[in-house]
């Protein structure tokens, strides 16, 4: 087995881990770090009976991951509770969306991922009131620099994240669905019309557009820190609701439609079927592929997101790999800005930045918590 | 075979190619890197511990000088685990010191199979004894003499590694962190042979690592029982005095000096719990004479 | 909740919010007297207070601050 394969090999068929020897756990040790995935290999090895082929030495690294997992599961629930109740008293009942709506709509892609914000939908007209009932009830502006201030407000019309200090959790609040591209017509509102409660009153997207929501962000926000996670987050999703209804597929294409998100659709479905062996017919993806004007740079950008999202951390410090990252970032900021805001906003990031970042060197020593 | 046995080219092609694997404390790790500082510190201070092959480590991690535009400005070392990069690069200079906090946030982050607090602990006639203390508390000039002058075995010099039945203080030795002042008061008690650099204008001052003796590598496999928590605070000048404190005022602050207490919640708290069953505890105000708080520290122990 | 004796004090975990917090002798004794009176069905203030100071000498003031805390933290709960 070719070791880039074999953490994408294993979420395939857990079953695998039988024929593993102990260099190929070590390797799907380190994958499973470098993609923030090792909780979820720990709930795949556990509901399958295979954690007993992990040498004792080893499985620490899962069982730990997942304690980290049960916590951070128990911070997220009692986030939403508290944010859904400091809206309620303004009348405003936010949609939940990406990780927060796994756990709300227990997903299968829910287990073992962890996360830092929690992204709440609300309408244009409640911004304002929103962002003062959060901050009536304790949340308070993240360490954002008045660049960056001035990004979110002024040109993405968002309010800049809120940490709540006593959890340390994040919540970004959105007025827009999806990322605003000005070159790319979405017609993003309409997952609004189908939006759904849980059975504790909850509203998160509906299941075919919480897969167009989450791979519109995946291939639109030009940042793959988790893309590894979020790319298989889409396939537990898919299969999840491929298991309940044989017609998902068609139905998905279908609604993709409706949004305009032909294109997001098509790269998530060839991601899907070119990493995971998703059994989708390729006639499916050959009918959608009709319906966008594809070009040969739909195919180079294809492959630059196979290159950005290998799970193998030794090929993160390749020349293509950087490549790629760099030319999808571009793409994503291209996407959204008009070139007079690109420029300048890029070259603040590559050069302003590194003098203002202050980290994590100080808490290890002074906030052991 | 230890480190310092391992021919030098070898180890440069190790460290520069697939990666060194070494044990730092009860863990094992395998490091790649360009710098040479880390190549030198890492023969210097590390090379009495256990050099590792072929079997995969518990931390692959990673000191490479940091490239792009940022090092036009000033050439940088950036930790890497496993490609993840946890914290901004620092000057080059300090990428040792790095190392070091580095191999601490991967034992922090993700040993949650113990409780984890932020504390010294060494060990005598199989008791434990814990440091507590916030920067500044002299803990580790403290921890440093009991090792180097006291006869007590060093466990861990900042991660004090709890079993989560309370019952156990697991080693984790490896090169004892020392600031500012602390440095040439520990290199008066100890030889200067085993000290690396002294790396100056990081974020918490100067610093320097002296190398964990020996016989603390060789035993990083026994544990310790929990016995005593002092709780050390330095000031120049003062009448040194010893005064017990409450369990109950023990566990709170235990648990603010936890890594992962509240990733545990219920576990850390039984935890904590047992361990307080098990422990005397005591506030240690002194003056920095560290005959007076060795001779002390000795008086603490069951007879 | 989950307690640690280590007396006089206690030491309560909520498993619900994770938060710790060490309570004092005083409120340590009311909250055990609670717990016996509650055993017989009688929440009553009186009652309390009155068990409470035969094992432990608490001023008026004292004691209901002690009591507020503890109602505060949903540790008990009187008529």
């Amino acid at each position: 087995m070719k070791s880039d394969q074999i953490l994408i090999n294993f979420l395939k068929s857990p079953k695998l881990i039988a024929q593993f020897s102990e260099e190929e756990i070590g390797h799907l040790i380190r994958q499973s770090y470098a993609t923030g995935l090792t909780a979820r290999v720990y709930s795949q090895l556990s509901e399958n009976g295979l954690m007993s082929f992990i040498p004792d030495n080893m499985r620490w690294h899962f069982s730990s991951a997942n304690k980290l997992f049960k916590a951070h599961k128990h911070d997220i629930n009692n986030e939403i509770k508290r944010i859904t109740n400091a809206l309620k008293f303004a009348n405003i009942s936010p949609v939940f969306l990406k990780g927060a709506a796994y756990i709300i709509a227990d997903n299968k892609c829910h287990q073992g991922r962890l996360f830092s914000d929690v992204d709440i939908f609300v309408d244009k007209s409640d911004l304002s009131i929103a962002e003062g009932m959060l901050r009536l009830n304790g949340w308070i502006n993240n360490d954002i620099d008045e660049h960056d201030e001035k990004y979110y407000r002024d040109w993405m019309h968002e309010i800049p994240p809120l940490i709540n200090t006593k959890s340390d959790i994040t919540i970004d609040v959105h007025h827009n669905l999806v990322p605003l591209v000005s070159r790319i017509k979405l017609n993003s509102d309409l997952l609004l019309d189908r939006v759904v409660n849980s059975s504790s009153g909850i509203k998160t997207l509906s299941p075919m557009d919480k897969i167009l929501h989450s791979s519109a962000h995946l291939l639109l926000d030009g940042e793959f820190d988790h893309g590894f996670r979020d790319i298989h987050d889409l396939y537990l999703l898919l299969t999840e609701y491929m298991l309940d209804n044989p017609d998902f597929i068609d139905d998905l294409i279908g609604r993709a439609e409706e949004l305009g998100f032909e294109l997001i659709l098509y790269y998530c479905l060839l991601l899907q079927v070119e990493i995971f062996k998703l059994n989708i017919p390729i006639s499916k993806i050959a009918k959608l592929k009709q319906k966008i004007p594809t070009t040969i740079i739909t195919d180079i950008v294809f492959r630059m997101f196979l290159r950005v999202l290998c799970p193998e951390p030794s090929k993160l410090s390749s020349f293509r790999y950087k490549t790629s990252l760099f030319l999808l970032y571009i793409r994503s900021h291209w996407l959204k800005m008009p070139m007079h805001l690109l420029i300048p906003h890029l070259l603040y990031k590559a050069i302003v930045t590194p003098f203002k970042e202050r980290k994590k060197i100080k808490e290890l020593e002074n906030n052991p918590n | 075979m230890i480190l310092k046995e391992l021919p030098k080219k070898e180890m440069q092609a190790l460290l520069s190619g697939d990666g060194l694997s070494f044990r730092a404390g009860r863990f094992s790790v395998k490091l790649q890197s360009n710098i040479t500082s880390i190549y030198n510190g890492v023969a210097h201070l590390y090379g009495e511990s256990e050099a590792l092959f072929q079997q995969p480590a518990d931390f692959n991690v990673s000191i490479k000088k940091s490239t792009g535009l940022r090092a036009f400005i000033r050439p940088n070392a950036q930790f890497l685990f496993n490609g993840i990069k946890p914290f901004t690069p620092l000057p080059l200079n300090q990428a040792f010191p790095l190392l070091e906090w580095g191999l601490n946030w991967c034992v922090t982050n993700h040993s949650h199979q113990y409780l984890v607090i932020h504390a010294a602990v060494v060990e005598k006639n199989g008791y434990a004894l814990i440091l507590p203390g916030q920067p500044g508390s002299g803990k580790s000039t403290l921890c440093a003499a009991l090792v180097e002058r006291g006869g007590w075995r060093l466990l861990s010099d900042e991660l004090t590694i709890i079993t989560l039945n309370g019952q156990n203080i697991l080693a984790n030795p490896r090169p004892i962190s020392l600031k500012n002042q602390s440095i040439d008061i520990v290199k008066g008690i100890s030889d200067v042979t085993r000290f690396s650099p002294v790396v100056k204008d990081t974020i918490k001052g100067s610093v320097a690592h002296l190398q964990a003796p020996k016989i603390s590598l060789d035993n990083y496999c026994t544990p310790a029982s929990p016995c005593l928590v002092v709780y050390p605070k330095y000031q120049k000048g003062i009448n040194s005095y010893i005064q017990e404190l409450s369990s109950g005022e023990s566990f709170i602050r235990l648990a603010d000096h936890s890594f992962n207490y509240s990733i545990l919640g219920l576990e850390g708290f039984k935890a904590l719990s047992a361990l307080h069953d098990r422990v005397s505890c005591y506030e240690y105000c002194y003056d920095g004479n560290l005959d007076e708080a060795l001779s002390l520290m000795d008086s603490l122990l069951p007879s | 909740m989950h307690f640690y004796q280590c007396s006089p004090e206690l030491v309560v975990f909520d498993a619900a919010s994770k938060e710790t917090i060490l309570l004092s002798s005083v409120h340590a004794v009311i909250l055990n007297c609670f717990i016996g009176l509650e055993s017989r069905g009688n929440y009553s203030f009186d009652a309390l207070k009155s068990a409470c100071l035969k094992k432990l000498p608490i001023d008026d003031a004292t004691f209901s601050d002690s009591v507020d805390k503890l109602e505060d933290m949903n540790l008990i709960e009187l008529a």
